[in-house]
C-alpha cells in the first residue's frame, strides 16, 4: 500500500469520527444543560463521542501499519510525545490541585491537548527529518 | 525507486540523505535492487571510527 492510499484510508476515518466527537460533545453539552435527558440517556448518549474517539484512535493505528518504516518512526515520535505533554500537564496539574488548591482541570481537555500536540511534533518532525524537501 | 522497494519517496529520500538508517530486511531490498552487496551501499560508521 503506498502512503497516499493509507493517507486517503486515515483520513477517511478520521475526520468523519472527529466530527462526530465534536456534534456529540457539543449535543451533549446542550441537553445536559437544557436538561432534556435523564441522566441515564445522558451515560447512554455519552457512548456515541466515545465510540469516535475509539475510532480516531483505531484509524492512527491502522495507518501506522500501512506506512512504512520510516514514516511510522516519525508517527510514533510524535504520538509519543502527544502522550509525554499530556501525562506531564495531568499529573503536574494533579499536584498543584492537591497541594496549591489551584482551578480543577477536566480531564475531557486531555483528550484534544493530546491531538493538538501529537498533530504539532507530527509536523516538526516531518521537517526535521527531510521527508520534506 | 521507492515504488520498487515499497517504501515512500520521503523515506528514499531521508535513507539518500543519510537522515534515516533503513532497517536490514530494507537495506538489504536496496542492495538487491542494485545488485550489488549491502557493503557497497551502506557504510558501517561504527567501524570507520
Amino acid at each position: 500500500m503506498t502512503q497516499e492510499q493509507a493517507s486517503r484510508r486515515y483520513f477517511s476515518v478520521l475526520i468523519p469520527a472527529t466530527i462526530v466527537f465534536v456534534a456529540a460533545s457539543y449535543g451533549i453539552t446542550l441537553a445536559d444543560n437544557a436538561a432534556i435527558l435523564p441522566p441515564w440517556a445522558l451515560y447512554a448518549v455519552a457512548i456515541v463521542p466515545i465510540a469516535a474517539l475509539l475510532g480516531m484512535f483505531w484509524a492512527h493505528w491502522r495507518y501506522m501499519r500501512e506506512i512504512d518504516e520510516f514514516l511510522r518512526s516519525i508517527q510514533v515520535k510524535a504520538a509519543f510525545a502527544g502522550l509525554v505533554i499530556v501525562l506531564t500537564i495531568a499529573s503536574g496539574w494533579g499536584y498543584l490541585e492537591f497541594y496549591a488548591e489551584v482551578a480543577p482541570l477536566s480531564i475531557y481537555w486531555l483528550n484534544p491537548l493530546y491531538w493538538i500536540v501529537y498533530s504539532i511534533a507530527a509536523v516538526i518532525f516531518t521537517l526535521r527529518s527531510g521527508a520534506v524537501s | 525507486m521507492a515504488e520498487k522497494l515499497g517504501v515512500s519517496r520521503q523515506s528514499v529520500n531521508a535513507i539518500e540523505t543519510g537522515r534515516y538508517d533503513p532497517s536490514l530486511p530494507l537495506a538489504f531490498s536496496i542492495a538487491r535492487m542494485f545488485g550489488v552487496p549491502i557493503e557497497a551501499v551502506f557504510d558501517d560508521e561504527a567501524q570507520q571510527r
